[in-house]
């Protein structure tokens, strides 16, 4: 096996192609700060307010640009090139191709017919309201797949392949299950979605792999579930912090390995200073919120393993032209 | 040339600085690869060579974007973005870089400037000035178009729901005089058939809704000074079915919310639909008693019965203040001009009702708790 070259002043030196060392770890870092962003974000508000609300597709690119930036993944940040003309045009396609023949079927037709034929027009109220739902799933979607469309690094844009009709249909049957079995059921479906998304995650010319797990999710959320009532809904938190340790274990790239270390107390005290940041700033200082998620999201993620740069190809697929309007019509941030 | 040392050290430092390679740093788009680079910028160019000289890239000026997020210096993309980056990071570079290129290339804090965001305000104001002048007629479109037998179910939930058949007068002889009157009203013209309804509710008022349903309240007809009076009322009502009126404001309404949500929903943005639409409230207001003159004109009968109800409104107006007037006065212009207008083109002088169908109609809901159902 080809030796390692390491400098003299004992930091790792990179080894020749070969399986990943155990000790070897690619530098993942954050440098938000939050209060070097509040300005451009107060001006961003008082904008799209003057513009009653349509500036915010430019400040949601303002915010994401600053975010990735603020990560560097082995000394190189990340990059988001998406433009607020992409979401604009998104949300009005989104609007005028979806929301307003729907929102227009409902007024009157459905209402018509609840009047006129009580029982067929209830059937058509439910299956408009499982059409929304299915609809949900496919706005998440197609948001993910224009987000790591529009990131980059080192210029190596990621990707995500798959259907968003697919997609949508198991968000509906998640969300079904998870109401029939008062919320039982939500780890696995969890798992599910999850493995929809990630398996066809691309970056660059590799796929992401979303291999089997390694340790039980179950034991600790069935405690959670019972706990939720008792502790006032924060050993939601517990359970947060255990599933994504749970994800980091099964994905994989390539030769890296992903560990999320934060605890629930962690994220409980993130998610409460964040709330008391935001109601005593009215919003405000929601910059500062982010940096601080941030900063629990990265300082606990540990990629393990390192990358060849040369073995990280270009993303050939096929990329959206718009945003991703339909979450935004709906309303759903 | 005449030219001071000065003059020529700098023009001679800018030259050096023109032509002197920086160490870069590149990604080609292609790999994830760092290769350390040596960029110059020559003429409408940057040209991009490795330390040693080989060629590795030639990007024309008009075509390259820069970014400074984060600490990591100017970042370098080009247009019609493949994925390569130029990182600069020499301080030096920078200045010189930033030199060569257009101000619109230039990193931007905000990604939209001021020149677009007003173009956006000035859109936006005249879409609104626009949806305003529009809405009424494509409204009253929506609401002529719209088949006659969609629309009067709703109108008979909603009068269901403002009176219940409980609650209701109807079947009477008070009733049918009431509808008498009402077919006199609407004779000769092409209005849709009228369904009347007397509730037997304590609020003076009265209502036209969708499907030509109107509702005259008891209290209404208890407190009218004259038979004159309630078919003025009942003209008036007549008058906004006559054009279609509570469709219209159906139809105007539904746009006005899905403006509404375009807008994402803010305090603002409902002040704003709900002034709107109390000013057109306010027109239709006008428009129901012209056609309400002429009915009653048309009918033979007396319009100064409308005009003192109007006047009577206007007194309790001015003393009682807006919390005890009758719902339907917030949405009408003011009564005592109303009165006016109504008594300038009022030409009829007859009786509305014979003295049996006004006395029928007043006790129309008196006999109604003996009446079994």
């Amino acid at each position: 096996m080809p030796a390692r070259s390491a400098t003299s002043d004992g930091a790792p030196g990179r080894p020749p192609s070969g399986p990943s060392g155990g000790r070897d770890v690619t530098p993942l870092r954050q440098t938000a700060d939050g209060g070097d962003f509040v300005g451009t974000y107060v001006i961003g508000l008082l904008l799209n307010l003057v513009t009653l609300g349509i500036y915010h597709f430019w400040l949601k690119t303002d915010i994401r640009r600053y975010l990735w930036s603020r990560v560097e993944a082995d000394d190189d940040p990340f990059e988001y090139t998406g433009t607020g003309g992409e979401l604009f045009k998104g949300f009005l396609v989104a609007v005028f191709l979806v929301l307003l023949p729907v929102s227009l079927l409902y007024q009157l037709v459905l209402a018509q017919l609840l009047i006129v034929a009580p029982a067929a027009g209830s059937i058509a109220a439910g299956v408009l309201v499982l059409f929304n739902l299915w609809l949900v799933g496919v706005a998440y979607f197609s948001v993910r797949r224009f987000r790591l469309t529009r990131t980059r690094w080192r210029g190596i844009r990621a990707n995500q392949t798959g259907s968003r009709a697919a997609y949508g249909l198991r968000f509906l049957l998640a969300w079904i299950a998870n109401l029939a079995t008062l919320g039982l059921t939500l780890p696995a479906m969890r798992v599910m979605l999850t493995r929809y998304e990630l398996s066809r995650m691309e970056i660059g010319d590799r796929g992401v792999t979303f291999g089997p797990p390694r340790s039980p999710l179950y034991p600790t959320y069935l405690l959670c579930w019972v706990l939720l009532l008792p502790t006032l809904g924060l050993s939601w938190f517990w359970f947060q912090a255990r599933w994504y340790r749970h994800l980091a274990e099964r994905v994989r790239f390539g030769p890296l390995g992903f560990d999320y270390r934060a605890t629930g107390g962690q994220l409980a005290r993130l998610a409460i200073g964040n709330l008391l940041i935001l109601s005593f700033t009215f919003g405000l200082l929601a910059p500062f919120t982010w940096a601080r998620t941030l900063r629990v999201a990265i300082d606990n993620l540990t990629v393990t393993g390192r990358l060849e740069p040369e073995w990280l190809g270009q993303n050939r697929g096929a990329v959206p032209t718009m945003g991703e309007g339909l979450f935004d019509a709906l309303d759903l941030g | 040339m005449p030219s001071t040392s000065d003059e020529r050290a700098t023009r001679s430092t800018l030259d050096e600085r023109a032509t002197r390679a920086f160490p870069v740093t590149f990604f080609d788009g292609r790999t994830a690869v760092r290769h350390a680079a040596t960029l110059r910028v020559a003429g409408d160019r940057l040209r991009l060579t490795t330390p040693v000289g080989v060629p590795l890239a030639e990007w024309p000026l008009a075509d390259v974007t820069a970014s400074a997020e984060g600490r990591q210096g100017l970042r370098l993309a080009r247009a019609d973005d493949d994925g390569a980056r130029i990182v600069v990071t020499d301080a030096l570079a920078r200045t010189v870089i930033l030199a060569a290129l257009p101000a619109r290339a230039h990193p931007r804090r905000l990604s939209l400037t001021l020149g677009p965001v007003a173009a956006i305000v000035g859109g936006l104001a005249v879409a609104l000035a626009l949806a305003y002048l529009l809405a009424p007629p494509v409204a009253r479109a929506v609401a002529r178009a719209v088949p006659a037998a969609w629309v009067e179910p709703i109108g008979r939930q909603m009068v269901d729901s403002i009176a219940p058949p409980d609650r209701r007068c109807d079947g009477t002889a008070g009733s049918e005089a009431l509808a008498d009157l009402a077919r006199r009203l609407a004779a000769g013209s092409d209005i849709p058939p009228l369904t009347v309804h007397i509730a037997d509710l304590d609020v003076v008022n009265a209502f036209a809704l969708p499907g030509g349903h109107v509702i005259v309240t008891r209290a209404l007809i208890d407190g009218a000074a004259s038979a004159e009076a309630v078919a003025g009322v009942l003209a008036h009502e007549i008058g906004h079915v006559a054009e279609r009126h509570p469709s219209a404001a159906m139809a105007r309404r539904l746009l006005g919310h899905v403006v509404l949500q375009l807008l994402g929903g803010g305090v603002v943005a409902e002040g704003t639909t709900l002034l709107a639409e109390l000013s057109y409230s306010r027109d239709d207001e006008r428009e129901a008693d012209a056609v309400a003159v002429a009915l009653l004109n048309r009918a033979g009968i007396d319009g100064a019965g409308l005009a003192a109800f109007m006047r009577a409104l206007a007194g309790r107006e001015a003393e009682t203040g807006p919390g005890a007037i009758p719902g339907f006065l917030s949405t009408h212009p003011d009564s005592g001009e109303r009165a006016r207008a109504i008594a300038r083109d009022a030409t009829g002088t007859g009786p509305a009702l014979s003295d049996a169908a006004w006395a029928a109609i007043r006790g129309a809901c008196r006999g109604r708790q003996g009446e079994a159902s």
